[in-house]
């Protein structure tokens, strides 16, 4: 379990994290997402004790890390793929962090294999492409057998093998009730994988609840219309009360007021021509693009502007 | 490339950790140090100097007097200090800044949270490497050396001048080493730690002693170098100079360990990573 209360960081008079208060709960995998430059990079290192609060307090299983005995055994991170000497070699590196705690060489080769690293453990680290640093950091974190393990943009740079292999790992790390919290600018990835989802925006928490509960408040539920006849179907739904939208597509209109099967009937009584008729998904990237979209309006001072609804139309 | 399906963590049986401090830190270090190919590159050249200087300049002795001899002797086995303290200082600094430049910093110190054990284990390993260095050096220049080192010329531990300045020499090689190491902390940058040490040890030295101002001159008195000939000085100490007693030259010698090194340690405590 990761505490975080009034967490804040200033560099100078920027405020990168600004009185941040949240749990990470063991037994499910909570995602931390924002946009580039929000914080999360900087809350990471100080859950970790590399950077100093400003103000405020994190605790790892109740302590701070700078109290921790053994810390790899309590938390398990991956911060910066890049922080390794690119000429040693990753099972070196890996060695060199064992001994720290006394952690046995069969451990280093144990998580080279977890990680599929075992075949290039001899070569440089310098020399290994953006996906293959990503494991090693994700081996490194796992060398103690973390009760939490924490990573920062872990499917960056994988492909697609790579991003399910950090999708099934944490899945059943949560499973074994660890605490899993991961960074990541992929909505797609996060919805798949976080059952729990925090939203840093400029420093501070926009959202913290569970990822179904978010996406239901911050989603737009609509109905996704295709007709020829999209225009008298538009009239005919707005005379039954629903509220219209055009889509990119001239014969697309997306619904919100009226659901599915009632467009269906509203159609075969004004005799309109239905081509495609659909749920709109409603999906994380949707419910935070929402969100962050009414951020932005509040704090420009804007609130009627156009930012995601420049597609209203009234036909 | 394909890893297997993760299971959990543990495929095996239990992971045993034990407490990350000093010991297990200088452990890690050792790890570091000796698993880059830099390392080993920079103590071949420091002993290579170590040897090879003083086999090149040496030649017959003059002396008559064995105890002048032994002390002239111990002398020329460390006629290469001067270059070899700054590949010393290099390594010393690598130790340090590499952290640093390279970013491992972050997995060093959330593996061990205790930076001054850290930096106690690197400023060890940085020693170690520095007396290796010296001692294997010194041995094998005294071999490389053969008949040069006879007669009036030859060792004699009976002798205390003599032995002061191998014990001297030493002390400046484990003082450059852990200096280095403390300067790459303050720093965090190679090339900025390896150009003030050389400036330090080669360059200052030269430049303060000789211009015509006092303060000049007590600062050239007290470089780490300056300070290490003079704690091995018998001459009498002309009262119109600006030069330590044999005391003051050790003191101030080791304080060029000690002080960098605590600063290093408050600064890398108070600091973020
Ligand atoms: N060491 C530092 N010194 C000064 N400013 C910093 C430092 N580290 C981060 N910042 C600033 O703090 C803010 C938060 O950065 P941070 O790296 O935590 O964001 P992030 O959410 O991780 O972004 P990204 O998604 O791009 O990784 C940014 O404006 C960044 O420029
Ligand atoms: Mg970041």
């Amino acid at each position: 379990m990761i505490e975080a209360r009034d967490l804040t960081k200033r560099y100078g008079s920027k405020t990168a994290v600004d009185h941040v208060t949240f749990t990470v709960q063991p037994g499910i995998v909570t995602g931390f997402l924002g946009p580039n430059g929000a914080g999360k990079s900087t809350t990471m290192r100080m859950i970790l004790g590399l950077d100093k609060p400003t103000a405020g307090q994190v605790t790892v299983n109740g302590k701070p890390y700078a109290k921790l005995v053994t810390p790899l055994s309590e938390i398990g991170a991956l911060i910066d793929a890049k922080g390794v000497h690119p000429r040693r070699s990753a099972r070196q590196h890996l060695r060199a962090v064992a001994a720290t705690h006394g952690i046995s060489d069969k451990r280093v080769d144990e998580v080279l294999d977890l990680t599929g690293l075992t075949e290039v453990a001899k070569r440089k680290a310098g020399n290994f492409s953006l996906g293959m640093g990503q494991r090693l950091g994700i081996a490194g974190a796992l060398l103690g057998d973390p009760k939490i393990v924490m990573f920062d943009e872990p499917v960056n740079g994988l492909d697609p093998d790579g991003v399910l292999w950090v999708r099934q790992l944490a899945r059943r790390l949560a499973e074994n009730g660890r605490t899993v919290f991961l960074s990541s600018h992929l909505m797609s990835e996060v919805q798949q994988t976080a059952d729990h989802v925090i939203i840093i925006g400029r420093g501070k928490i926009l959202a913290d609840a569970p990822l179904q509960e978010f996406v239901r408040a911050h989603a737009r539920e609509g109905v996704l219309v295709t007709s020829p006849d999209a225009g008298g179907l538009a009239e005919a739904v707005k005379a039954a009360g629903g509220t219209v939208q055009a889509v990119d597509h001239r014969e697309r209109i997306s619904v919100t007021g009226i659901d599915a099967r009632e467009i269906g009937r509203i159609a075969r009584d004004n005799s309109l021509w239905l081509a495609e008729l659909r749920d709109e998904s409603t999906s994380l990237e949707d419910a935070y693009m929402h969100l962050t979209a009414e951020e932005t309006e509040y704090r420009a001072g804007v609130p009627t502007g156009k930012t995601d609804t420049a597609k209203e139309a009234s036909q | 490339m394909s890893a297997a399906t993760p299971t959990d963590t543990t495929p095996g049986t239990e992971v045993v950790t034990h407490r990350a401090g000093y010991a297990r830190a200088l452990r890690s270090e050792w790890i570091k140090a000796r698993t880059l190919r830099s390392t080993w590159i920079l103590v071949g050249f420091a002993l290579l100097a170590f040897i090879g200087l003083p086999v090149l300049v040496t030649g017959e002795t003059t002396v008559t007097d064995p105890a002048e001899g032994a002390v002239a002797a111990m002398h020329a086995i460390f006629t290469a200090s001067d270059f070899v303290l700054i590949l010393v200082a290099v390594l010393g600094a690598l130790l340090t800044t590499s952290e640093f430049t390279t970013g491992m910093a972050r997995n060093t110190f959330t593996a061990t949270p205790k930076r001054g054990a850290v930096l106690a284990a690197k400023a060890t390993i940085a020693s170690l490497f520095a007396l290796g260095i010296a001692v294997v050096g010194a041995v094998a220049t005294f071999f490389a050396l053969g008949d040069k080192l006879s007669g009036a010329a030859s060792l004699d531990f009976g002798n205390a001048e003599m032995v002061k300045v191998l014990v001297v020499s030493l002390i400046g090689y484990v003082v450059t080493a852990v200096l280095a190491a403390s300067l790459g902390v303050l720093l965090r940058s190679s090339v900025g730690t390896i150009f003030t040490i050389v400036a330090m040890q080669l360059i200052l030295p030269g430049i303060l002693l000789s211009v015509p101002s006092d303060i000049a001159n007590w600062v050239g008195a007290i470089m780490p170098g300056v300070a290490a000939s003079a704690a091995v000085n018998t001459e009498p100490i002309d009262p119109g100079t600006i030069f330590l007693t044999p005391g003051a030259g050790l003191a101030v010698l080791i304080a060029w360990a000690v002080l960098p090194f605590l600063a290093a340690m408050a600064v890398l405590k108070a600091r973020d990573i």
